[in-house]
Protein backbone atom coordinates (compact mmCIF):
# COMPACT_ATOMS: atom_id res chain seq x y z
CA UNK A 1 0.00 0.00 0.00
CA UNK A 2 1.09 3.70 -0.29
CA UNK A 3 1.17 3.90 -3.93
CA UNK A 4 -0.10 7.83 -3.47
CA UNK A 5 2.02 8.15 -0.72
CA UNK A 6 3.13 12.21 -0.20
CA UNK A 7 0.47 12.88 -2.83
CA UNK A 8 -1.99 15.60 -2.69
CA UNK A 9 -5.66 14.99 -4.59
CA UNK A 10 -8.76 17.19 -4.79
CA UNK A 11 -12.29 14.90 -5.56
CA UNK A 12 -14.94 17.26 -6.25
CA UNK A 13 -18.34 15.28 -5.67
CA UNK A 14 -16.34 13.39 -2.77
CA UNK A 15 -19.47 13.60 -0.43
CA UNK A 16 -20.84 10.17 -1.98
CA UNK A 17 -20.80 7.51 -4.89
CA UNK A 18 -17.43 7.47 -7.23
CA UNK A 19 -16.07 10.77 -5.50
CA UNK A 20 -16.46 9.06 -2.20
CA UNK A 21 -15.04 5.73 -3.20
CA UNK A 22 -12.29 7.32 -4.96
CA UNK A 23 -11.56 9.80 -2.22
CA UNK A 24 -11.36 7.32 0.73
CA UNK A 25 -8.89 4.65 -1.23
CA UNK A 26 -6.67 7.78 -2.21
CA UNK A 27 -6.34 8.26 1.37
CA UNK A 28 -6.17 4.53 2.17
CA UNK A 29 -2.83 4.81 -0.12
CA UNK A 30 -1.59 7.34 1.41
CA UNK A 31 -2.58 10.73 -0.25
CA UNK A 32 -3.68 13.29 1.84
CA UNK A 33 -7.33 14.16 0.35
CA UNK A 34 -9.22 17.26 0.00
CA UNK A 35 -12.99 16.53 -0.81
CA UNK A 36 -14.95 19.12 -2.31
CA UNK A 37 -19.12 18.88 -2.72
CA UNK A 38 -21.62 21.00 -2.05
CA UNK A 39 -23.60 18.94 0.79
CA UNK A 40 -21.81 20.06 4.02
CA UNK A 41 -22.74 16.57 5.72
CA UNK A 42 -21.43 14.57 3.12
CA UNK A 43 -18.58 15.95 3.28
CA UNK A 44 -18.13 15.83 6.56
CA UNK A 45 -19.41 12.11 6.97
CA UNK A 46 -16.46 11.03 4.27
CA UNK A 47 -13.72 13.23 5.97
CA UNK A 48 -14.56 11.43 9.60
CA UNK A 49 -14.70 7.93 7.41
CA UNK A 50 -10.92 8.96 6.02
CA UNK A 51 -9.75 10.22 9.40
CA UNK A 52 -11.27 6.87 11.53
CA UNK A 53 -9.21 4.83 9.04
CA UNK A 54 -6.21 6.73 9.90
CA UNK A 55 -6.29 8.84 6.58
CA UNK A 56 -5.74 12.78 6.24
CA UNK A 57 -8.61 14.23 4.68
CA UNK A 58 -10.16 18.28 4.41
CA UNK A 59 -13.69 19.18 3.92
CA UNK A 60 -14.40 21.77 1.82
CA UNK A 61 -17.74 22.87 0.53
CA UNK A 62 -17.93 23.66 -3.12
CA UNK A 63 -20.22 24.74 -6.18
CA UNK A 64 -18.44 24.27 -8.97
CA UNK A 65 -20.37 26.00 -11.13
CA UNK A 66 -19.32 29.37 -9.16
CA UNK A 67 -15.63 30.77 -10.61
CA UNK A 68 -15.24 32.17 -7.08
CA UNK A 69 -15.74 29.47 -4.87
CA UNK A 70 -13.52 27.65 -7.32
CA UNK A 71 -10.85 29.87 -6.52
CA UNK A 72 -11.04 29.97 -2.92
CA UNK A 73 -11.28 26.66 -2.95
CA UNK A 74 -8.34 25.59 -4.20
CA UNK A 75 -6.32 28.33 -2.22
CA UNK A 76 -7.61 26.30 0.85
CA UNK A 77 -6.54 22.89 -0.03
CA UNK A 78 -2.97 24.77 -0.83
CA UNK A 79 -3.02 26.57 2.07
CA UNK A 80 -3.62 23.34 4.44
CA UNK A 81 -1.53 20.34 2.30
CA UNK A 82 0.99 22.75 0.59
CA UNK A 83 0.69 21.08 -3.00
CA UNK A 84 -1.66 19.09 -5.44
CA UNK A 85 -0.65 16.38 -7.43
CA UNK A 86 -4.14 14.94 -8.59
CA UNK A 87 -7.02 16.59 -9.59
CA UNK A 88 -10.17 14.50 -10.01
CA UNK A 89 -13.37 16.21 -11.92
CA UNK A 90 -16.01 14.30 -10.50
CA UNK A 91 -18.94 16.49 -9.37
CA UNK A 92 -22.02 16.87 -12.31
CA UNK A 93 -25.50 17.40 -11.26
CA UNK A 94 -28.00 14.78 -11.74
CA UNK A 95 -30.56 16.90 -11.84
CA UNK A 96 -30.28 18.30 -14.90
CA UNK A 97 -29.29 15.10 -17.53
CA UNK A 98 -32.37 14.07 -18.92
CA UNK A 99 -34.05 15.77 -22.01
CA UNK A 100 -34.78 14.74 -25.21
CA UNK A 101 -33.23 16.87 -27.91
CA UNK A 102 -36.31 18.64 -29.12
CA UNK A 103 -37.09 19.63 -25.23
CA UNK A 104 -33.75 20.76 -24.56
CA UNK A 105 -33.56 24.45 -23.26
CA UNK A 106 -30.96 26.38 -23.54
CA UNK A 107 -30.84 26.89 -19.40
CA UNK A 108 -30.65 23.10 -18.97
CA UNK A 109 -27.70 22.61 -21.86
CA UNK A 110 -25.87 25.61 -20.60
CA UNK A 111 -26.24 24.21 -16.56
CA UNK A 112 -24.30 20.99 -17.62
CA UNK A 113 -22.12 23.10 -19.46
CA UNK A 114 -21.17 24.93 -16.06
CA UNK A 115 -21.35 21.74 -13.80
CA UNK A 116 -19.44 19.80 -16.92
CA UNK A 117 -16.31 21.00 -18.77
CA UNK A 118 -16.61 24.49 -17.61
CA UNK A 119 -16.26 23.73 -14.40
CA UNK A 120 -13.68 21.23 -14.67
CA UNK A 121 -11.76 23.59 -16.57
CA UNK A 122 -11.78 25.87 -14.44
CA UNK A 123 -10.61 23.37 -11.73
CA UNK A 124 -7.82 22.61 -14.00
CA UNK A 125 -6.53 26.15 -14.36
CA UNK A 126 -6.38 27.41 -11.27
CA UNK A 127 -4.72 23.75 -10.12
CA UNK A 128 -2.16 23.69 -13.01
CA UNK A 129 0.66 25.62 -11.63
CA UNK A 130 0.85 23.20 -8.12
CA UNK A 131 0.04 20.32 -11.09
CA UNK A 132 3.43 21.07 -12.94
CA UNK A 133 5.48 21.85 -9.65
CA UNK A 134 4.49 18.32 -8.94
CA UNK A 135 6.34 16.76 -11.36
CA UNK A 136 3.95 14.21 -11.49
CA UNK A 137 0.15 15.37 -12.53
CA UNK A 138 -2.46 14.11 -12.91
CA UNK A 139 -6.12 15.05 -14.38
CA UNK A 140 -8.84 12.52 -13.81
CA UNK A 141 -11.93 14.20 -15.76
CA UNK A 142 -15.26 12.10 -16.19
CA UNK A 143 -17.10 11.57 -18.90
CA UNK A 144 -20.01 9.04 -19.95
CA UNK A 145 -20.61 6.60 -22.15
CA UNK A 146 -23.99 8.52 -22.45
CA UNK A 147 -22.45 10.96 -24.74
CA UNK A 148 -20.26 8.13 -26.82
CA UNK A 149 -23.28 6.37 -27.70
CA UNK A 150 -25.85 9.04 -27.15
CA UNK A 151 -27.70 7.06 -24.87
CA UNK A 152 -31.29 8.01 -24.47
CA UNK A 153 -32.53 10.71 -23.07
CA UNK A 154 -29.25 12.14 -22.21
CA UNK A 155 -28.85 14.98 -24.61
CA UNK A 156 -27.34 17.84 -22.67
CA UNK A 157 -25.34 15.44 -20.41
CA UNK A 158 -24.13 13.71 -22.99
CA UNK A 159 -23.00 17.03 -24.96
CA UNK A 160 -21.52 18.32 -21.92
CA UNK A 161 -19.87 14.85 -21.52
CA UNK A 162 -18.61 15.20 -24.65
CA UNK A 163 -17.08 18.42 -24.74
CA UNK A 164 -15.15 17.35 -21.29
CA UNK A 165 -13.36 14.56 -23.22
CA UNK A 166 -11.94 16.84 -25.66
CA UNK A 167 -10.64 19.28 -23.20
CA UNK A 168 -9.13 16.39 -21.69
CA UNK A 169 -7.43 15.90 -24.55
CA UNK A 170 -6.43 19.34 -25.93
CA UNK A 171 -4.64 19.62 -22.04
CA UNK A 172 -3.06 15.92 -22.64
CA UNK A 173 -1.10 17.66 -25.35
CA UNK A 174 -0.50 20.85 -23.90
CA UNK A 175 0.14 19.85 -20.88
CA UNK A 176 2.61 16.29 -21.44
CA UNK A 177 5.75 18.52 -21.86
CA UNK A 178 5.12 19.58 -17.73
CA UNK A 179 4.43 15.60 -17.01
CA UNK A 180 0.85 16.24 -16.76
CA UNK A 181 -1.16 13.26 -17.53
CA UNK A 182 -5.00 14.40 -18.40
CA UNK A 183 -7.24 11.25 -18.96
CA UNK A 184 -11.11 10.80 -18.88
CA UNK A 185 -13.09 8.20 -16.64
CA UNK A 186 -16.20 6.18 -18.12
CA UNK A 187 -17.58 4.19 -15.51
CA UNK A 188 -20.84 2.90 -15.21
CA UNK A 189 -21.55 2.16 -11.28
CA UNK A 190 -24.50 1.55 -9.06
CA UNK A 191 -24.88 4.78 -7.38
CA UNK A 192 -28.41 4.67 -7.58
CA UNK A 193 -29.35 2.02 -5.42
CA UNK A 194 -30.40 -0.41 -8.36
CA UNK A 195 -28.71 -3.76 -6.45
CA UNK A 196 -30.46 -2.73 -3.41
CA UNK A 197 -33.80 -2.37 -5.22
CA UNK A 198 -33.22 -5.47 -7.26
CA UNK A 199 -33.42 -3.92 -10.47
CA UNK A 200 -32.32 -7.09 -13.07
CA UNK A 201 -28.84 -6.93 -13.81
CA UNK A 202 -27.73 -5.10 -17.19
CA UNK A 203 -26.89 -6.87 -20.31
CA UNK A 204 -23.45 -6.62 -20.53
CA UNK A 205 -20.63 -9.32 -20.81
CA UNK A 206 -19.58 -8.71 -17.17
CA UNK A 207 -23.02 -9.07 -16.24
CA UNK A 208 -23.84 -6.20 -13.16
CA UNK A 209 -23.80 -3.09 -12.17
CA UNK A 210 -20.33 -1.77 -11.38
CA UNK A 211 -19.86 -1.13 -7.39
CA UNK A 212 -17.60 2.42 -6.83
CA UNK A 213 -15.66 1.12 -4.59
CA UNK A 214 -14.67 -2.36 -5.92
CA UNK A 215 -14.96 -1.61 -9.70
CA UNK A 216 -14.39 2.60 -10.47
CA UNK A 217 -12.19 3.56 -7.65
CA UNK A 218 -9.80 1.34 -8.18
CA UNK A 219 -9.13 2.34 -11.75
CA UNK A 220 -8.92 6.01 -10.87
CA UNK A 221 -6.05 4.89 -8.31
CA UNK A 222 -4.60 3.64 -11.41
CA UNK A 223 -4.66 6.74 -13.42
CA UNK A 224 -2.96 8.86 -10.20
CA UNK A 225 -0.12 6.54 -9.74
CA UNK A 226 2.83 6.51 -11.32
CA UNK A 227 2.09 3.33 -13.00
CA UNK A 228 0.04 5.19 -15.32
CA UNK A 229 2.59 7.74 -15.95
CA UNK A 230 2.50 7.12 -19.94
CA UNK A 231 -1.11 6.90 -20.62
CA UNK A 232 -2.53 10.35 -21.22
CA UNK A 233 -5.36 11.74 -23.86
CA UNK A 234 -7.17 8.83 -23.37
CA UNK A 235 -10.35 7.51 -22.10
CA UNK A 236 -10.78 4.20 -19.36
CA UNK A 237 -13.88 2.39 -19.45
CA UNK A 238 -14.47 0.56 -16.13
CA UNK A 239 -18.05 -0.25 -17.53
CA UNK A 240 -18.37 -4.02 -17.50
CA UNK A 241 -18.00 -4.07 -21.12
CA UNK A 242 -20.92 -1.13 -21.81
CA UNK A 243 -19.02 0.10 -24.86
CA UNK A 244 -16.89 -2.61 -27.09
CA UNK A 245 -15.99 -1.57 -30.37
CA UNK A 246 -13.10 -0.58 -33.05
CA UNK A 247 -12.80 2.54 -31.78
CA UNK A 248 -11.12 1.54 -28.82
CA UNK B 1 4.18 -5.58 -3.03
CA UNK B 2 1.81 -8.53 -3.62
CA UNK B 3 -0.60 -7.93 -6.35
CA UNK B 4 -0.75 -11.18 -8.21
CA UNK B 5 -0.08 -13.39 -5.20
CA UNK B 6 -0.97 -17.04 -5.94
CA UNK B 7 -1.86 -16.22 -9.54
CA UNK B 8 -0.15 -18.18 -12.60
CA UNK B 9 0.77 -15.89 -15.75
CA UNK B 10 1.92 -16.88 -19.15
CA UNK B 11 4.10 -14.10 -20.90
CA UNK B 12 4.76 -14.73 -24.44
CA UNK B 13 7.63 -13.12 -26.36
CA UNK B 14 9.32 -12.58 -23.32
CA UNK B 15 12.67 -12.99 -23.40
CA UNK B 16 13.10 -9.30 -24.67
CA UNK B 17 11.44 -5.89 -24.33
CA UNK B 18 8.27 -5.68 -22.98
CA UNK B 19 7.60 -8.96 -22.71
CA UNK B 20 10.94 -9.58 -20.83
CA UNK B 21 9.60 -6.21 -18.29
CA UNK B 22 6.06 -8.15 -18.04
CA UNK B 23 7.13 -11.31 -17.06
CA UNK B 24 9.37 -10.02 -14.61
CA UNK B 25 7.33 -7.16 -12.81
CA UNK B 26 4.09 -9.98 -12.73
CA UNK B 27 6.75 -12.17 -10.96
CA UNK B 28 7.65 -9.18 -8.53
CA UNK B 29 3.88 -8.82 -7.47
CA UNK B 30 3.94 -12.55 -7.13
CA UNK B 31 3.08 -14.15 -9.77
CA UNK B 32 4.20 -17.54 -10.67
CA UNK B 33 5.32 -17.00 -14.34
CA UNK B 34 6.08 -18.96 -17.22
CA UNK B 35 8.06 -17.58 -19.71
CA UNK B 36 7.78 -18.47 -23.11
CA UNK B 37 10.16 -17.33 -26.29
CA UNK B 38 11.60 -19.26 -29.10
CA UNK B 39 14.71 -20.36 -27.30
CA UNK B 40 15.91 -22.68 -24.94
CA UNK B 41 18.79 -20.91 -23.86
CA UNK B 42 16.81 -17.03 -23.70
CA UNK B 43 13.78 -18.61 -21.73
CA UNK B 44 15.76 -19.97 -19.15
CA UNK B 45 18.08 -16.94 -18.42
CA UNK B 46 15.13 -14.87 -17.86
CA UNK B 47 13.66 -17.63 -15.54
CA UNK B 48 16.71 -17.87 -13.68
CA UNK B 49 16.93 -14.35 -13.52
CA UNK B 50 13.68 -14.14 -12.20
CA UNK B 51 14.05 -17.01 -9.63
CA UNK B 52 17.41 -15.06 -8.52
CA UNK B 53 15.29 -12.38 -7.73
CA UNK B 54 13.25 -14.04 -5.40
CA UNK B 55 10.50 -14.98 -7.70
CA UNK B 56 9.03 -18.40 -9.09
CA UNK B 57 9.31 -19.24 -13.23
CA UNK B 58 10.01 -21.97 -15.60
CA UNK B 59 10.93 -21.02 -19.19
CA UNK B 60 9.28 -22.93 -22.06
CA UNK B 61 9.97 -23.09 -25.33
CA UNK B 62 6.56 -22.28 -27.90
CA UNK B 63 6.61 -20.63 -31.68
CA UNK B 64 3.84 -19.91 -31.08
CA UNK B 65 2.88 -20.02 -35.06
CA UNK B 66 3.13 -23.79 -34.12
CA UNK B 67 -0.21 -25.25 -32.92
CA UNK B 68 1.00 -28.55 -31.34
CA UNK B 69 3.99 -26.07 -29.38
CA UNK B 70 1.23 -24.37 -28.15
CA UNK B 71 -0.94 -27.46 -26.84
CA UNK B 72 2.15 -28.95 -25.48
CA UNK B 73 3.36 -25.24 -23.47
CA UNK B 74 0.08 -24.81 -21.88
CA UNK B 75 0.15 -28.37 -20.61
CA UNK B 76 3.36 -27.99 -19.45
CA UNK B 77 2.21 -24.76 -17.47
CA UNK B 78 -0.58 -26.46 -16.30
CA UNK B 79 1.63 -29.44 -14.83
CA UNK B 80 4.25 -27.33 -13.28
CA UNK B 81 2.11 -24.84 -11.63
CA UNK B 82 -1.85 -26.29 -11.33
CA UNK B 83 -3.92 -23.33 -13.37
CA UNK B 84 -3.33 -20.09 -16.02
CA UNK B 85 -4.87 -17.20 -14.74
CA UNK B 86 -3.42 -14.63 -16.99
CA UNK B 87 -2.60 -15.04 -20.47
CA UNK B 88 -0.58 -12.14 -21.91
CA UNK B 89 0.44 -12.74 -25.55
CA UNK B 90 2.86 -10.14 -26.52
CA UNK B 91 4.53 -12.28 -29.21
CA UNK B 92 5.25 -11.08 -32.80
CA UNK B 93 7.58 -11.51 -35.60
CA UNK B 94 9.42 -8.53 -35.62
CA UNK B 95 10.68 -9.15 -39.56
CA UNK B 96 7.92 -9.26 -41.28
CA UNK B 97 6.33 -5.67 -40.59
CA UNK B 98 6.63 -3.89 -43.17
CA UNK B 99 5.70 -4.32 -46.85
CA UNK B 100 3.93 -2.02 -49.28
CA UNK B 101 0.41 -2.71 -50.42
CA UNK B 102 1.43 -3.24 -54.01
CA UNK B 103 4.48 -5.06 -53.07
CA UNK B 104 2.72 -7.23 -49.99
CA UNK B 105 3.12 -11.19 -50.91
CA UNK B 106 0.22 -13.00 -49.27
CA UNK B 107 3.37 -15.11 -47.48
CA UNK B 108 4.17 -12.30 -45.48
CA UNK B 109 0.82 -11.83 -44.44
CA UNK B 110 -0.16 -15.32 -43.75
CA UNK B 111 2.91 -14.80 -41.10
CA UNK B 112 1.73 -12.10 -39.98
CA UNK B 113 -1.83 -13.93 -39.24
CA UNK B 114 0.10 -17.00 -38.00
CA UNK B 115 2.18 -15.05 -34.96
CA UNK B 116 -0.52 -12.94 -34.72
CA UNK B 117 -4.39 -13.17 -34.15
CA UNK B 118 -4.03 -16.80 -34.90
CA UNK B 119 -1.65 -17.19 -32.35
CA UNK B 120 -3.36 -15.14 -30.09
CA UNK B 121 -6.96 -17.43 -31.12
CA UNK B 122 -4.98 -20.53 -30.58
CA UNK B 123 -3.39 -19.85 -26.61
CA UNK B 124 -6.33 -18.07 -25.64
CA UNK B 125 -8.41 -21.60 -26.93
CA UNK B 126 -5.83 -23.66 -24.70
CA UNK B 127 -5.99 -21.63 -21.61
CA UNK B 128 -9.52 -20.92 -21.76
CA UNK B 129 -10.64 -23.77 -19.36
CA UNK B 130 -7.94 -22.85 -16.83
CA UNK B 131 -8.70 -19.37 -16.99
CA UNK B 132 -12.54 -20.06 -16.36
CA UNK B 133 -11.53 -22.03 -13.79
CA UNK B 134 -9.55 -19.96 -11.53
CA UNK B 135 -12.70 -17.58 -11.26
CA UNK B 136 -10.75 -14.00 -12.27
CA UNK B 137 -9.37 -14.41 -15.72
CA UNK B 138 -7.29 -12.06 -17.76
CA UNK B 139 -6.38 -11.83 -21.08
CA UNK B 140 -3.84 -9.35 -22.60
CA UNK B 141 -3.47 -9.17 -25.95
CA UNK B 142 -0.61 -6.76 -27.68
CA UNK B 143 -1.67 -4.40 -30.45
CA UNK B 144 -0.23 -1.64 -32.37
CA UNK B 145 -1.09 2.09 -33.01
CA UNK B 146 0.27 1.20 -36.66
CA UNK B 147 -2.62 -0.77 -37.08
CA UNK B 148 -5.64 1.79 -35.51
CA UNK B 149 -3.62 4.63 -37.37
CA UNK B 150 -2.77 2.26 -40.87
CA UNK B 151 0.52 3.28 -41.12
CA UNK B 152 1.95 3.51 -44.50
CA UNK B 153 4.39 0.38 -45.36
CA UNK B 154 2.58 -1.56 -42.08
CA UNK B 155 -0.09 -3.50 -43.95
CA UNK B 156 0.68 -6.55 -43.20
CA UNK B 157 1.47 -5.83 -39.46
CA UNK B 158 -1.83 -3.73 -39.44
CA UNK B 159 -4.06 -5.65 -40.79
CA UNK B 160 -3.15 -8.51 -38.29
CA UNK B 161 -2.83 -6.58 -35.01
CA UNK B 162 -6.57 -5.24 -35.84
CA UNK B 163 -7.87 -8.53 -36.55
CA UNK B 164 -6.41 -9.22 -33.15
CA UNK B 165 -7.94 -6.17 -30.94
CA UNK B 166 -11.27 -7.74 -32.71
CA UNK B 167 -10.75 -10.61 -31.38
CA UNK B 168 -10.20 -9.24 -28.41
CA UNK B 169 -13.52 -7.29 -28.21
CA UNK B 170 -15.14 -10.81 -29.34
CA UNK B 171 -13.67 -12.59 -26.39
CA UNK B 172 -14.81 -9.74 -23.78
CA UNK B 173 -18.11 -10.23 -24.72
CA UNK B 174 -18.34 -13.95 -24.88
CA UNK B 175 -16.23 -14.54 -21.94
CA UNK B 176 -17.59 -12.21 -19.71
CA UNK B 177 -20.28 -14.59 -17.98
CA UNK B 178 -16.99 -16.64 -16.91
CA UNK B 179 -15.53 -13.99 -15.23
CA UNK B 180 -13.06 -13.24 -17.86
CA UNK B 181 -11.37 -9.91 -19.15
CA UNK B 182 -9.97 -9.69 -22.61
CA UNK B 183 -8.25 -6.36 -23.60
CA UNK B 184 -5.07 -4.77 -25.73
CA UNK B 185 -2.49 -3.15 -25.22
CA UNK B 186 -0.99 -0.30 -27.51
CA UNK B 187 2.13 0.18 -26.64
CA UNK B 188 4.78 2.90 -27.98
CA UNK B 189 8.24 1.87 -26.58
CA UNK B 190 11.97 1.69 -27.23
CA UNK B 191 12.51 -1.88 -27.48
CA UNK B 192 14.93 -1.62 -30.29
CA UNK B 193 18.34 -2.61 -28.58
CA UNK B 194 20.19 -2.66 -31.76
CA UNK B 195 19.61 1.45 -31.40
CA UNK B 196 21.25 2.88 -28.66
CA UNK B 197 18.69 5.86 -26.97
CA UNK B 198 20.47 8.68 -28.04
CA UNK B 199 20.30 7.97 -31.38
CA UNK B 200 16.37 8.00 -31.18
CA UNK B 201 14.81 11.22 -31.95
CA UNK B 202 12.66 12.45 -29.41
CA UNK B 203 8.97 11.33 -30.72
CA UNK B 204 6.62 14.24 -31.59
CA UNK B 205 4.19 13.28 -28.43
CA UNK B 206 3.27 15.22 -25.76
CA UNK B 207 5.88 13.17 -23.43
CA UNK B 208 8.37 13.55 -25.56
CA UNK B 209 10.12 10.26 -25.23
CA UNK B 210 9.88 7.02 -26.06
CA UNK B 211 8.92 4.74 -23.33
CA UNK B 212 10.17 2.35 -21.12
CA UNK B 213 9.36 -1.44 -21.51
CA UNK B 214 10.00 -1.11 -17.51
CA UNK B 215 8.34 1.83 -16.14
CA UNK B 216 6.09 2.98 -19.05
CA UNK B 217 4.73 -0.31 -20.48
CA UNK B 218 4.91 -3.41 -17.57
CA UNK B 219 2.87 -1.43 -15.08
CA UNK B 220 0.21 -0.92 -17.35
CA UNK B 221 0.61 -4.64 -18.03
CA UNK B 222 0.76 -5.73 -14.36
CA UNK B 223 -2.92 -3.29 -13.91
CA UNK B 224 -4.95 -5.51 -16.25
CA UNK B 225 -3.67 -8.47 -14.83
CA UNK B 226 -4.76 -7.11 -11.10
CA UNK B 227 -7.80 -7.11 -9.55
CA UNK B 228 -8.30 -3.30 -10.09
CA UNK B 229 -9.34 -3.63 -13.61
CA UNK B 230 -11.90 -6.43 -13.30
CA UNK B 231 -14.48 -4.25 -14.08
CA UNK B 232 -12.81 -3.28 -17.63
CA UNK B 233 -13.03 -5.15 -20.91
CA UNK B 234 -13.19 -5.05 -24.43
CA UNK B 235 -11.33 -1.97 -24.28
CA UNK B 236 -7.72 -1.38 -25.35
CA UNK B 237 -5.09 0.84 -23.26
CA UNK B 238 -2.38 3.27 -25.02
CA UNK B 239 0.80 3.32 -22.48
CA UNK B 240 1.93 5.73 -25.22
CA UNK B 241 2.92 9.09 -24.39
CA UNK B 242 0.31 10.58 -25.99
CA UNK B 243 0.97 9.81 -29.65
CA UNK B 244 -2.86 8.65 -30.12
CA UNK B 245 -5.03 11.18 -28.84
CA UNK B 246 -8.84 11.49 -30.46
CA UNK B 247 -12.40 11.60 -29.86
CA UNK B 248 -12.33 7.51 -30.46
CA UNK B 249 -11.39 7.27 -27.13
Amino acid sequence: MGRLDGKVAIVTGGGRGIGRATAKLFAAEGAKVAILSLTPANIDAVVADIRAAGGTALGVPCDVSAADQITAAVGTVVEAFGRIDILVNNAFDPSVVMSSVLELSVEKLQRNFDMGPIAYLRMMQACYPYLKASGEGRVINFGSSAGIIAILPYSGYGMAKEAVRALTRTAAREWGPDKITVNNMLPVADTWGAAAANMPPPTVPLGRYGSPEDDVAPVVLFLASKDAQFITGSSLTPDGGLIIDAAR
Amino acid sequence: MNRLEGRVAIVTGASRGIGLATAKLLAAEGAKVAVLSLTQTSVDQVAAEIEADGGTAIGIVCDVADADQITTAVQQVVDAFGGIDILVNNAFDKSVVNAKVTELSVERLQRNFDTGPIAHLRLMQACYPHLKKGGAGRVINFASMAGVLSLAEHAPYSMAKEAGRALTRFAAREWGADGITVNNVLPVANTFTEIPEAGIPAPDTPMARMGSPEHDIAPVVLFLASKDSQFITGSSLTPDGGALIDSAR
